[in-house]
C-alpha cells in the first residue's frame, strides 16, 4: 500500500506544467535552463519598457498589439516572477522581483524627467510609479505564494523519500521474518524427527528382517544339488518373490518419513477430505506411538472416530503436520500410558478436527503460555514451536483453535476450519494480532 | 505318521512379512506352523494348540510379547511351551525384560535363519 503513492499524485496542481526540481545532476542543467529563460524573458520586457522612450522604436512598434495590450506586458513580468519563484522557489522569485523593479526604476525617473519620451502607449509618470508599485504588490504577493508552495512541496518530497525508505527496510524485515519463520518449521519437524529416532530403527529392523531372512533361504534352495531338491529352484524363485514384496514395503515406510524433512514447496490450496489427512497422519504417527511405548513400558493407543464431513479448502501439507504435532504432543503427555483420540466433526459452518488424550495435561499457568514460541516444558527435548506453528497453520486456513486441559485428566486440543473458506493466505489479516 | 511327527509351533508377530519368513523356515514335514497377529490371540492359540515352539515378537498390538510371555509362562496349562523372542528391540533392558517374564530364548531381527534353527535345537 505504502508503495502505490507516487510523487505526481501527491501535491502537483492538476496540469501543472513543471514539476519541482529534481535532485542531483539533472538539477543543475535544469536550473541552468531555468536561469537562462528567465534571464531572457527579463531583458526582453525590460528592453520592451525602455524602448517606448525612444520615439522612433516607439513610433514602429505602437501599433503591434504586444504594445497597445498594457495588459499583455504586465502578464509577462508577472509571469516571469511566477515562474522564478516556482522554480527557484521564494527566494528565486524575490530575486526576479527585485531584479526587474530595480530595472524599471531608470525608466520612472527617465518618464518623470522627460515625459513626452513616455507617451508611446504608457501612462504618464505619476501612473508609472503606481504601476510598478501595483506590480511589485502583486509580485510580492506570488512570491510569497510560490514560497509557500515549494516549501509544502519541499517537506513532502522529503517525507515520502523517508516513507520509502522506511518501506524498503519493513520489506526486507519481513521477508526474512519469513524465511526465518520457514527454518523454524523445518527445524520443528526435524526435532520431531529424530524424537521418532527409537521407533524409527526399530521399524526398519522389522522391514529388513524379511528381506534378509527370505535372501538366506533362497540362497540354501539354490546350493543343494537338484537331485536332492527337485522344488529347489521353485522355492527360489518363490523366496525372492517375498524378498521384493518385503522390499517395496520397506521403501514405503521410508517413503513416508520424507513427510518430516522434505523442503514443502510454496503452500498450495485445494479441496482437501479431512478424513483421508487424519488417517494418514496417524499412520505417520505409529512410530512415535511405538516409540513412547517403549520408553515409558506402558501402552499407548491412537484411536479415531471420525464422522463423514465436507471437504475443505487447505492445504492438506499444513493440515497433516498441525495434527501431527498435536498427536506426537499427546503422546508425549502420557509416560504412564493410555489413548489418544482424534475426532472429526462437522459443526456448521466448521470442520472440527479434535486431538484428546488423557494424560498429564496443563495447568492454568502453562495453558496461558502454551501457544508463545519457545516455550516448552519438555526441557531440553522441546523445541517450543509445535503449538504456536498449529496455530499459525489454523490462523492462515481462516480458522480457530482452542485448548482444553485439565492437571492429570488430560488435554484437548480443537482446531476448526471454515468449510467455505478461502484456503491459507485467507486469514493472514489475523497475523497482526499475536506475534 | 509322518504328519503324526510334525512338531506344532505358534508364530506370533504384526507384520506378515515376518509371520511369512518364520512359516518358510518352519515347514512341512517336519514343522506345523500356525500363526497369530496380535498378543491376544497368541495366548488363545497357546491354550487351544498346545504347540512345542513360541515365536514371540514383542512389539504388537492388543498385547505385547512381554505380556503375553508372562501370561503363558504362568499358567500352568501352558507352563512347558518353550518361548523364543523375536524383536526387533535391541536394548539390554529388553532382553532382560523378556528373560525375566520366563522367556526361553532371545533373538534379535533382523534374524539369521542359521543361528535360528540353532537356537530352537538348544531349546528343545
Amino acid at each position: 500500500m505504502l508503495h502505490e503513492a507516487t510523487i505526481e499524485g501527491a501535491f502537483s496542481p492538476a496540469g501543472a506544467a513543471q514539476p519541482g526540481p529534481s535532485s542531483g545532476k539533472t538539477r543543475t542543467s535544469h536550473a541552468f535552463f531555468h536561469l537562462a529563460l528567465i534571464a531572457v524573458f527579463t531583458v526582453i520586457h525590460t528592453a520592451v519598457h525602455y524602448a517606448g522612450l525612444f520615439p522612433v522604436v516607439g513610433e514602429a512598434v505602437e501599433h503591434l498589439p504586444y504594445f497597445s495590450l498594457h495588459v499583455l506586458h504586465e502578464a509577462e513580468y508577472l509571469g516571469v516572477i511566477a515562474y522564478a519563484s516556482w522554480v527557484f522557489g521564494g527566494r528565486g522569485g524575490a530575486a526576479a522581483l527585485m531584479v526587474t523593479a530595480v530595472a524599471s526604476l531608470p525608466f520612472i525617473f527617465a518618464s518623470r524627467i522627460s515625459p513626452e519620451h513616455a507617451e508611446y502607449g504608457f501612462e504618464g509618470p505619476g501612473n508609472s510609479a503606481i504601476e510598478t508599485a501595483a506590480l511589485l504588490v502583486v509580485g510580492g504577493f506570488i512570491v510569497l505564494v510560490n514560497h509557500r508552495w515549494s516549501k509544502e512541496r519541499d517537506q513532502k518530497e522529503l517525507t515520502l523519500v523517508q516513507l520509502q525508505s522506511t518501506n524498503e527496510e519493513l520489506s526486507s524485515t519481513v521477508r526474512r521474518l519469513s524465511d526465518m519463520q520457514e527454518r523454524l518449521i523445518q527445524q520443528e519437524r526435524l526435532s520431531a524427527l529424530g524424537s521418532m529416532a527409537s521407533g524409527l530403527a526399530h521399524d526398519l529392523r522389522n522391514a529388513l528382517n524379511p528381506v534378509l531372512g527370505f535372501s538366506e533361504l533362497a540362497l540354501e534352495e539354490l546350493s543343494k544339488k537338484p537331485e536332492e531338491n527337485a522344488e529347489g529352484r521353485r522355492k527360489a524363485e518363490q523366496f525372492v518373490g517375498c524378498v521384493l514384496k518385503a522390499g517395496a514395503s520397506a521403501s514405503e515406510m521410508l517413503f513416508r518419513l520424507r513427510e518430516f524433512y522434505k523442503r514443502d514447496a510454496p503452500q498450495s490450496s485445494a479441496l482437501v477430505k479431512v478424513n483421508e489427512v487424519i488417517r494418514q497422519t496417524m499412520l505417520m504417527a505409529e512410530p512415535k506411538r511405538k516409540s513412547c511405548e517403549l520408553e515409558t513400558g506402558n501402552r499407548l493407543d491412537v484411536t479415531a472416530e471420525l464422522t463423514p464431513v465436507p471437504m475443505i479448502m487447505a492445504s492438506a501439507v499444513e493440515l497433516g503436520q498441525a495434527v501431527t504435532n498435536l498427536l506426537f504432543n499427546a503422546l508425549d503427555a502420557m509416560p504412564n500410558g493410555g489413548t489418544v483420540t482424534v475426532r472429526t466433526r462437522y459443526r456448521a459452518p466448521n470442520v472440527s478436527v479434535e486431538v484428546s488424550d488423557n494424560g498429564i495435561g496443563m495447568s492454568g499457568e502453562v495453558l496461558r503460555h502454551s501457544l508463545e514460541p519457545f516455550f516448552t516444558t519438555k526441557g531440553r527435548n522441546g523445541t517450543g514451536l509445535g503449538l504456536s506453528m498449529v496455530h499459525g497453520v489454523v490462523r492462515r486456513h481462516g480458522g480457530t483453535m482452542s485448548i482444553e486441559s485439565e492437571p492429570g485428566r488430560g488435554t484437548t486440543v480443537t482446531l476448526c476450519f471454515p468449510v467455505n473458506g478461502a484456503g491459507p493466505g485467507a486469514g493472514e489479516e489475523a497475523m497482526d494480532e499475536t506475534g | 505318521m509322518e504328519a503324526q511327527d510334525a512338531v506344532k509351533v505358534l508364530i506370533a508377530d504384526d507384520e506378515a512379512g515376518n509371520r511369512d519368513l518364520l512359516g518358510a523356515v518352519f515347514c512341512a514335514p517336519r514343522w506345523q506352523p500356525f500363526f497369530a497377529c496380535d498378543g491376544e490371540e497368541a495366548i488363545e492359540l497357546c491354550r487351544t494348540l498346545k504347540p512345542a515352539i513360541l515365536f514371540l515378537d514383542i512389539v504388537m498390538p492388543k498385547r505385547n510379547g512381554w505380556e503375553v510371555c508372562e501370561a503363558i509362562k504362568s499358567d500352568r496349562a501352558t507352563q512347558h511351551i518353550k518361548i523364543i523372542m523375536i524383536s526387533a528391540l535391541m536394548q539390554d533392558s529388553h532382553k532382560r525384560r523378556a528373560f525375566q517374564f520366563g522367556a526361553d530364548a532371545y533373538v534379535t531381527k533382523p534374524i539369521s535363519v542359521g543361528l535360528l534353527r540353532n537356537t530352537v535345537q538348544a531349546v528343545l
